[in-house]
């Protein structure tokens, strides 16, 4: 060993030992002007290091683990009061609010919200759904027949359109449709089509009609309140046009037979006077001059 | 000698190099509460922890510029624990912070309930106005609490007041009520009513009641009152105190004394149509019955 290795050693020692010194000067911390590094072999990776605190109790670490690469903190992690959390500087989570860019969840519940948009569909509890892609809301019903549709008993009652000009509201399938007024039938269609006006189990309804009434009259005539295009009856009797009396069918005393055909000298019509099939007929209302 | 000095110092020098990488290692222990990254007080950027090795560093550092802490993995807590601002809880391994209020969420799972104060809208299609309390499917500004908006036809459902429900249609359209999908009875636009279908075969309307057409109040003895002229089989029956002077009438039709005394006849009856036509007398009236 030569004078310059002898110095040169003796140089590094006290390069050395003036860290050591500096080092043991520092009472309350370690003092850094530099990173803390930890260096692994040259070609090696360097998992499972970190910054360990030991103590009484379960070892608290923060260290580097593999697969995928990501930090592994044993203890919670608090951020101070009005910073946030962020990845490449865009706030994803601060005390009050997920970022912006946060969509994706798996939440089963939610606060109260102040509002709710949604651009797609919608089901709630299996039995209220809105189909994005027909536009059809169904209560108890997936695929209503029509924009609006409630299933219940088995029973489809629909609200919406049938074209551009006409609104419509009733049952899908052959059910009878109940119109109702304090939850009592008023109006009742069957699924044939029938019609009853009224309810047999309340008192009888009073039925209005403002305006004219025709019955299977292809052109009704403005100029008579009721136009009915076949026979009547009325207090248990029929009335009806023939150009004669019947020549056979049932017949009950005081039906009556208009005459289609009347003339000077001719009865107006025949009253039934016996019972029967078709019964005794006597003219009535001789046409004068 | 030489070689004996060599060695010692070769042995002293190594020996405090271990002390100075060991001082450097996460394996020293110490007792300094605290890692303080320190040079020049206004410059302490981009001073952290660093993990290198083969591919890129990991590494934590503080960046003054952007003021934050800098962390080039992910973070992965222990089981149980938590992510933290101000000692409060944001987000663990179940749940959001209650203090979380606000979102730009897309997507939910499913949800156990749903409750919200304001509006909703579904699809830019099903609105519920949260201002007027109605809801409107295919429409924002439904005209009844709840609305259907389709082809053009808005059908509402709701109130009119504080006593009567409502049905039909807000614009000037028909409704039809259906059963079977096929219509039984149709409101047309300007208020004419047709119960029964033309396409379909004829129905039979039952009324359990009386009816009155055209009259301001209803006989009740009678289960039909017509306040006009009545027409059946086609033929006209029609009240006035004397036959006809213009008019086109046909054969058979009636017209009824207004004002019948003994010593005249109950009506006249159309015996050749025209123009009022030929009209005779029928029914002569006798004295009345003393």
């Amino acid at each position: 060993m030569n004078n310059t290795n002898i110095d040169q050693t003796l140089s590094e020692l006290n390069r050395v030992l003036k860290y050591l010194v500096d080092a043991a000067q520092q009472p309350i911390s370690q003092q850094r002007t530099q990173f803390l590094e930890f260096q692994a072999d040259s070609g090696k990776e360097n998992f499972g290091k970190g910054v360990i605190w030991s103590g009484n109790g379960i070892t608290k670490q923060f260290v580097l683990n593999r697969d995928p690469d990501r930090f592994f903190s044993s203890e919670n992690i608090d951020l101070d009061k009005n910073h946030h959390f962020s990845i490449a500087n865009n706030l994803v989570l601060s005390s009050k609010e997920l970022g912006s860019s946060v969509v994706k969840s798996n939440l089963q519940t939610v606060g109260r919200l102040k509002e709710l948009d949604v651009d797609g569909s919608v089901s709630i509890n299996q039995y209220l759904f809105y189909n994005a892609i027909t536009d059809r809301l169904g209560l108890g019903i997936e695929e209503p027949n029509s924009a609006f549709s409630v299933a219940e008993d088995g029973v489809e009652v629909m609200l919406g359109t049938r074209n551009h000009s006409r609104g419509i509201v009733g049952t899908y399938a052959s059910n009878h449709f109940d119109i109702v007024a304090g939850n009592t039938t008023w109006i009742s269609v069957s699924p044939s089509g029938n019609i009853t006006l009224g309810n047999t189990d309340h008192s009888p309804i009073q039925l209005s009609v403002n305006g004219n009434l025709a019955i299977k009259v292809a052109v009704p005539d403005p100029n008579v309140d009721l136009h009915v295009n076949g026979p009547i009856r009325f207090h248990g009797h029929l009335h009806f046009y023939a150009k004669e009396i019947p020549a056979s069918g049932s017949y009950n005393s005081g039906d009556i037979v208009w005459n289609t055909a009347p003339t000077v000298g001719n009865p107006v019509g025949w009253v039934c006077t016996s019972s029967g099939n078709p019964g005794r007929w006597n003219p009535f209302g001789q046409i004068t001059i | 000698m030489t070689d004996n000095l060599d060695q010692t110092i070769d042995t002293i020098t190594q020996g405090l190099k271990d002390l100075v990488v060991n001082n450097d290692s996460s394996e020293h222990s110490t007792n300094a509460p605290y890692i303080i990254f320190q040079d020049d007080p206004n410059n302490i950027s981009n001073k952290g922890i660093v993990w290198r090795g083969k591919g890129w560093g990991k590494q934590l550092v503080y960046n003054k510029i952007t003021d934050r802490i800098f962390c080039s993995e992910s973070i992965e807590l222990g089981v149980n624990k938590q992510f933290l601002i101000d000692g409060v809880s944001v987000l663990s391994n179940t749940e959001l912070g209650n203090t979380v209020v606000k979102s730009s969420l897309t997507e939910l799972g499913i949800l156990k309930g749903l409750v919200v104060d304001g509006s909703i809208s579904v699809d830019q299609h099903l609105h519920y106005n949260a201002a007027n309390n109605r809801l409107g499917l295919g429409t924002q500004e439904p005209n009844a609490a709840f609305s259907v908006f389709e082809n053009d036809v808005e059908v509402i459902l709701g109130t009119q007041n504080n006593t009567k429900g409502i049905i039909g249609t807000y614009s000037n359209n028909d409704l039809d009520i259906v059963t079977g999908n096929v219509s039984r009875i149709t409101l047309e636009a300007g208020g004419d009513i047709r119960l029964g279908s033309k396409g379909a075969g004829p129905v039979k309307v039952t009324i359990n009641g009386k009816l009155s057409v055209g009259a301001s109040s209803h006989d009740d003895r009678a289960s039909l009152h017509v306040a006009g002229a009545i027409r059946f089989n086609d033929k006209l029956h029609q009240y006035a105190s004397g036959v006809p002077q213009n008019g086109q009438y046909d054969q058979g039709d009636i017209i009824w004394n207004s004002l019948p005394r003994p010593g005249s006849n109950v009506g006249w009856i159309c015996v050749i149509a025209g123009n009022p036509g030929l009209w005779s007398p029928f029914g002569d009236i006798k004295n009345p019955i003393t």
